[in-house]
Parts: C-alpha cells; sequence; structure tokens
C-alpha cells in the first residue's frame, strides 16, 4: 500500500484551491518591483501542450545521442576506450538507481495499518493512529533494504559481462538519464511559459511567446520555475486529497 | 455529490489540472462503487496502478466469472401433467 493512502487523513484539502498567485519580479540592483506576474496552475489542455514539448525534447536529443559524431554524443558520453569495467559498473548501478527504487517501492509489501470500528474505543482509535504515523518510517526501512538488495543482485550480474556489454548498458542508461531530465526542464519550462499572465483574470499572457521566456536569464528563469512550482501539487500529495473524493 | 468547484474559476479550459483530476477521480470513484464489493477494485489499483491494469482488473473480474445464468430446479412430481 502506497504511503498516500496510509496517510489519507493528514491532508490540508484546501491546497488545491491556491492555484494562483501574484509574483513580483524583484530588480536586484534597486530592489525595486521590475514587474508583477499572475501565476496560475495549467488547465488539462495546457498541461497536455506542455507534455507534448516536453516529449519532443526529449526525442530530439535522443535522436542526437545515439549519433556516433553528434556534439551531444561528443560531450555528454564518453568513449569505450575512457572507461574500465569498474568504472562502468559503478555508472550502470548509480543510473540504475531510479529503476532499483522504483521496483523496491512496487514489491515492497508492508501490512498497512487496519483501521478500527467506526464506534472502537478510544484506545484502540489512539493505536491506528500511532501505527499511521508510524507507517512511513517502516516502509521507507522496508525499501532502503529491498533496494540494497537489488543493488547486491545488479552488481553480481554485471560482474559476468564482457566490457562491451557494459558500454551498451551504460550508453543507453545514460542517454535515458540525460533526456528524463530534458523532458522535465521542458516541461517545467512549458509549464511556467503556459501559467503566466499580466492580470489578475488571467487573461493576457505575460510572455509574448516561449523564446521570451526560454531566453531569460538561467537565475531569473529559476525565480519564475521556483514561484511557479509554489503552485504546483505534487502527485503524491494530489492524491492524499482523495478525501476530497469521498 | 461534493465535487469541490471554485467559484473564480468561470470556463471549463481554465480549470486547474488539479481540481480536473480530484473530480475525474470522484467519478471514478462513484462509477466504481456502483459495483458490488467483490468486483471493486482496491485502494492500490485505483489510485496507484496505471489505467491499463485497472482496465484488466475490471476485465478479469467482470468477464465469464461473474454469474450471468441462473439455474432452475425441477422436480419432477412437480410437474404438471395433462
Amino acid at each position: 500500500m502506497s504511503e498516500s493512502i496510509v496517510e489519507k487523513q493528514d491532508v490540508n484539502i484546501s491546497k488545491i484551491f491556491d492555484w494562483g498567485r501574484v509574483f513580483e519580479v524583484i530588480n536586484p540592483t534597486t530592489q525595486e518591483v521590475d514587474a508583477t506576474v499572475y501565476m496560475k496552475l495549467l488547465g488539462d489542455a495546457d498541461l497536455g501542450r506542455a507534455r507534448v514539448y516536453a516529449l519532443r525534447k526529449s526525442s530530439e536529443l535522443r535522436r542526437k545521442l545515439r549519433e556516433e559524431n553528434s556534439d551531444e554524443r561528443v560531450a555528454y558520453i564518453r568513449t569505450i576506450d575512457e572507461l574500465d569495467e569498474d568504472n562502468l559498473m559503478n555508472f550502470i548501478v548509480i543510473f540504475s538507481g531510479r529503476e532499483l527504487s522504483t521496483n523496491a517501492r512496487q514489491n515492497v509489501k508492508i501490512k498497512s495499518p487496519k483501521p478500527p470500528k467506526s464506534d472502537a474505543a478510544l484506545e484502540k482509535m489512539e493505536k491506528f493512529q500511532k501505527e499511521v504515523d508510524e507507517y512511513p518510517e517502516r516502509r521507507q526501512k522496508a525499501i532502503a533494504d529491498a533496494i540494497e538488495k537489488e543493488v547486491e543482485k545488479l552488481k553480481k550480474s554485471l560482474a559476468g559481462k564482457t566490457k562491451e556489454e557494459l558500454y551498451r548498458q551504460y550508453v543507453k542508461l545514460l542517454v535515458d538519464e540525460f533526456c528524463e531530465r530534458e523532458a522535465l526542464v521542458a516541461f517545467e519550462d512549458m509549464q511556467v511559459f503556459l501559467g503566466c499572465y499580466t492580470d489578475d483574470t488571467y487573461k493576457v499572457k505575460f510572455f509574448s511567446d516561449f523564446e521570451e521566456f526560454d531566453n531569460l536569464e538561467p537565475n531569473a528563469k529559476q525565480l519564475f520555475k521556483d514561484a511557479y512550482k509554489q503552485v504546483d501539487i505534487d502527485i503524491n500529495e494530489l492524491k492524499k486529497l482523495r478525501r476530497a473524493t469521498q | 455529490m461534493q465535487i469541490p468547484l471554485d467559484p473564480k474559476i468561470k470556463e471549463l479550459a481554465d480549470m486547474p489540472y488539479t481540481i480536473s483530476y480530484i473530480i475525474r477521480k470522484r467519478q471514478q470513484i462513484d462509477n466504481l462503487n456502483e459495483l458490488s464489493k467483490k468486483h471493486r477494485p482496491t485502494d492500490e489499483l485505483i489510485w496507484d496502478s496505471t489505467p491499463e491494469e485497472l482496465d484488466d482488473f475490471l476485465e478479469r473480474v467482470m468477464s465469464g466469472k461473474e454469474q450471468t445464468t441462473v439455474d432452475f430446479k425441477i422436480k419432477p412430481n412437480e410437474i404438471e401433467s395433462g
């Protein structure tokens, strides 16, 4: 059972109504407000646009990374001669981390606290609440143990492979990792571009086109992204809002 | 139905994806609650599985295994003759 389900009673439903905010762009030299931005969470259609943009960017990078002599390939991926078997194995273990963690999360079975009857004695309800409070920590420990076992298993399986096999696996994992990051950055960029307005009725876009946002100085861009994150809700947190669905 | 609506949202297209997610989930759960208890998916399936996994589950529990025929027991001595 996921943590989000067990922690279901520990939620703040009102958070889903905080979907817009005012963000003031402060000039670092004068400390004066350069611009006022009205940010709002995207709707489904715009979210779809951001996803499509992210997939295109990721696909474009994947194509370049797979080309033997592309600038991206040369810049990001080392040649087989630059790495020995130990390096390759270490990289593979590191870049497999996310997959190992996902598998461990899916496979770890920790008995979830069983809710008492609605008319149960107060002591039973207290006991249940204690079990609920302790559940995330118990689950995290079980997941950490499971990941450790998976890492050992992976290391053993890698030990029997040739350098060429290890290199192919290293390249595949590295390409996946770069593309994952590219997709995430592109998705966030497009979200912020689509979510910024000049007015509190969210009718006039703040940036005239995506390039205007994309060409911002990196620190300024990050400020916009951080501001947007404050109105966004992580999917796991969103699942905790299941009380709103019952 | 206590769908979380917000008076500030005037058009459907303006609805933040978080609120439409909650509404869709609420509708899904309402629909699943129409099923008998033994045919309902678990919380894990509803909240943490892929749509395909949920579909597979529903296919499995609803296809063939559910009793769709009724058996009549007919005793020969209860059949009226002539």
